[in-house]
């Protein structure tokens, strides 16, 4: 009795064993793999708390989603570093990529590939050439990026005098010239600089006036620093700072911090992209100007890039639905194989302790 | 040799120097402007201190790559012990600490298992820059204000950064080991002919250690200093700060064959390369031109050296 009974636990054993290897290994074990432009930053954390928020929910609901997440480091955000490790996701047949590209055109050959064996892929946060995605996940359209950050520029300047009547010289400080959403929201930025409600703030040099310190932190200190010492209220110095990343708005803000002789903070004003938290006590500190930034939902962005991507998987969208359901965010609108999260955010002291990323 | 009238290499690279910044002063405006002035000094120190260390290994015919690396690898110890809310005085001897252990394991396996330095500091430098992925994902953020408070806080007389001190007293410090200590006596020798040395009764192996471990603990200082330049600190902190050491001693005259050297080289040196960058900025230059203007300089400062000795020995 005692021995029919081992046996047929045995047997219950290896059966429920092998209907979990099954299981996980056919239709429902759904891989959806995020690569961000590098790992372990403030913003793309963000993005990966809302992704693997979404992947939760969803596996509540039976979905058998495996998650994987990797990228290359900060120093290492090159478009090699991430062939590598999308490689690596084809030949392990993974079901849906979701990419941050660092370069739109060198990484397309390796999507196209990824597409041609049965793989959905989409981009998030920056785009790559369009003809090798199914979908892009975009945060929002960079003019309204553009407007965020020339606004909140605009306002804290006119508060400390400037305006039509007293002109007001700009930096900016992006990432490296390669960066497509660095360049598309500088081109933007420009556009607006030269429309007549803001043709008060001009970049006076290009060549010096816009910085690319790349994504090193240690040169985003130092650039800042050269940034930091060139402002003051005077005609050849800088009034107004814009950071194009979230590495270099939070340096901008030490590296005032740090100034032996701070620019007087009712002369100058700095802001930029920037995660809430990343920024939270220079915005808080009165004697600081830096005092807004502008973003977007982060973990609403890495929510939004996994329930279209599960979906997209699933076959109950393609890229040219008219929108996609994605849980708590509600319906989203696709237009051009492109979906938007939404307006620009844009934070200062008041609202700033709301935000937890 | 002595008796003929020419300037040392250093008097040369010193009046270098004093060119560009009489070239500054005259074709830029605000370059000598109290901040831009600080910050380029914040860099010079922070650089120097450990130049002066790279200097040190130099002379021993030695190198050491993985000077980066462990920046790296020290400026996220500190950054643990500053999420615990530790101030200064804990993280400027740890930092040291770190430093010289660090540099103990390139030196060991250099000494003891005969692994030429370029290549053992090679692979320590994977090493290091390698596992800190493992244990940290990128960076450490949201570092309390006790962090910072070497960069945002400590000023001498309120303008002077407490960085430059720290540098002052190195580099003085160095100055005096260098020209008067019996040891730096010994780090010559061995640098200059190691079987030579060895016959003399130096324990060559006993000397090449105590260059790296010295090394090590200034590179700590170095990333004492960078790491508490924010409120975050990435893994990367000091990738390739290694060539901009090494490129500061090689500009200051030390040969890389080792055995000569001389401190006020290397100050010269890393005060030079510390201006070009803010330099083109200021004369309108795009920052694109400043790697290109930093390896031309270093390219004929080795030339001219080279030229010198061949007039001297010819």
């Amino acid at each position: 009795m005692k021995k029919i009974f081992g046996s047929a636990l045995i047997l219950l054993a290896v059966c429920s064993s092998l209907a979990f290897a099954s299981g996980s290994s056919a239709s429902s074990g759904l891989k959806i793999a995020m690569l961000p432009k590098f790992k372990g930053e403030n913003y793309f954390d963000a993005v990966k708390v809302g992704a693997q928020e979404a992947v939760d929910e969803l596996n509540k609901g039976g979905a058998g989603i495996q998650f994987l997440y990797d990228g290359p480091t900060q120093d290492q955000a090159t478009n090699q570093k991430q062939v590598d490790i999308l490689e690596g996701w084809i030949a392990q047949k993974v079901s849906v990529i979701i990419v941050s590209p660092n370069d739109p055109t060198a990484i397309a050959p390796t999507l196209k590939r990824a597409q041609s064996q049965g793989i959905k892929v989409l981009t998030y946060d920056a785009d790559a050439q369009a003809d090798a995605r199914d979908l892009f996940v975009n945060q929002v359209v960079s003019a309204g990026v553009a407007q965020g950050l020339v606004k909140s520029m605009a306002d804290k300047l006119q508060a400390k005098g400037y305006g039509p009547s007293k002109t007001a010289n700009l930096a900016i400080v992006s990432s490296a010239k390669t960066d497509a959403n660095q360049q598309e929201w500088l081109a933007e930025v420009k556009k607006l600089l030269a429309s007549s409600q803001y043709s008060w703030m001009v970049i006076r040099n290009e060549d010096t006036d816009v910085y690319y310190p790349g994504p090193d932190e240690t040169n985003n200190l130092t650039q800042s620093g050269t940034v930091i010492g060139r402002m003051g209220p005077g005609a050849d110095q800088i009034q107004g700072a814009i950071g194009l990343t979230s590495m270099s708005v939070p340096a901008l803000g030490s590296q005032y911090e740090a100034a032996s002789q701070k620019p007087d903070p009712t002369k100058v004003a700095i802001t930029g992209l920037a995660t809430p938290n990343a920024i939270k006590s220079y915005i808080k500190s009165s004697s600081n100007p830096l005092d807004a930034g502008v973003l977007w939902n982060c973990m609403d962005l890495g929510y939004l890039a996994i329930q279209s991507g599960y979906q997209m998987s699933k076959g109950t969208i393609t890229g040219s639905s008219a929108s996609v359901t994605a849980g708590r965010l509600g319906a989203k609108d696709i237009a051009n194989k492109m979906v938007v999260l939404g307006p620009a955010l844009v934070f200062d002291a008041a609202n700033v302790d709301k935000f937890n990323y | 040799m002595n008796t003929k009238k020419i300037l040392t290499a250093e008097a040369y690279l010193g009046l270098f120097l004093l060119a560009i910044l009489l070239l500054l002063a005259v074709f830029t405006k605000g370059f000598f402007s109290i901040n831009n002035v600080m910050s380029m000094l914040n860099r010079f120190s922070y650089v120097l201190i450990a130049a002066i260390g790279m200097n040190l290994i130099i002379i021993t015919s030695n190198i050491d790559v993985s000077a980066g690396a462990l920046i790296s690898v020290v400026c996220l110890v500190l950054a643990a012990l500053g999420k615990l809310g530790l101030g200064l005085p804990v993280l400027l001897p740890a930092a040291i600490i770190t430093g010289g252990l660090l540099s103990l394991i390139n030196a060991v396996f250099i000494t003891k298992f005969r692994i030429p330095a370029i290549v053992a500091t090679l692979a320590t430098a994977q090493l290091f820059s390698g596992i800190l992925p493992l244990v940290v994902e990128g960076s450490l953020y949201d570092l309390p204000a006790s962090f910072t408070w070497l960069a945002f806080e400590a000023k001498i007389f309120g303008i002077f950064p407490a960085s430059v001190l720290l540098m002052f007293i190195i580099a003085i410090a160095a100055l005096v080991f260098m020209n008067y200590s019996r040891l730096s006596k010994k780090i010559y020798a061995v640098g200059n002919n190691p079987e030579a040395a060895r016959l003399a009764g130096i324990d060559v192996n006993k000397v090449v250690i105590i260059a790296y471990v010295i090394a090590g603990c200034l590179f700590g200082i170095t990333g004492t200093i960078i790491a508490t330049a924010g409120q975050r600190v990435t893994t990367t902190m000091g990738t390739g700060l290694e060539m901009t050491f090494i490129a500061a001693v090689v500009l200051g005259g030390t040969s890389v064959a080792g055995g000569s050297g001389k401190i006020l080289g290397t100050i010269f040196g890393t005060a030079v390369l510390s201006v070009i960058s803010p330099a083109t900025n200021y004369l309108g230059i795009s920052s694109d031109w400043s790697d290109a203007i930093m390896g031309a300089i270093i390219i004929v400062a080795v030339i001219v050296s080279a030229l010198r000795k061949e007039v001297r020995h010819g």
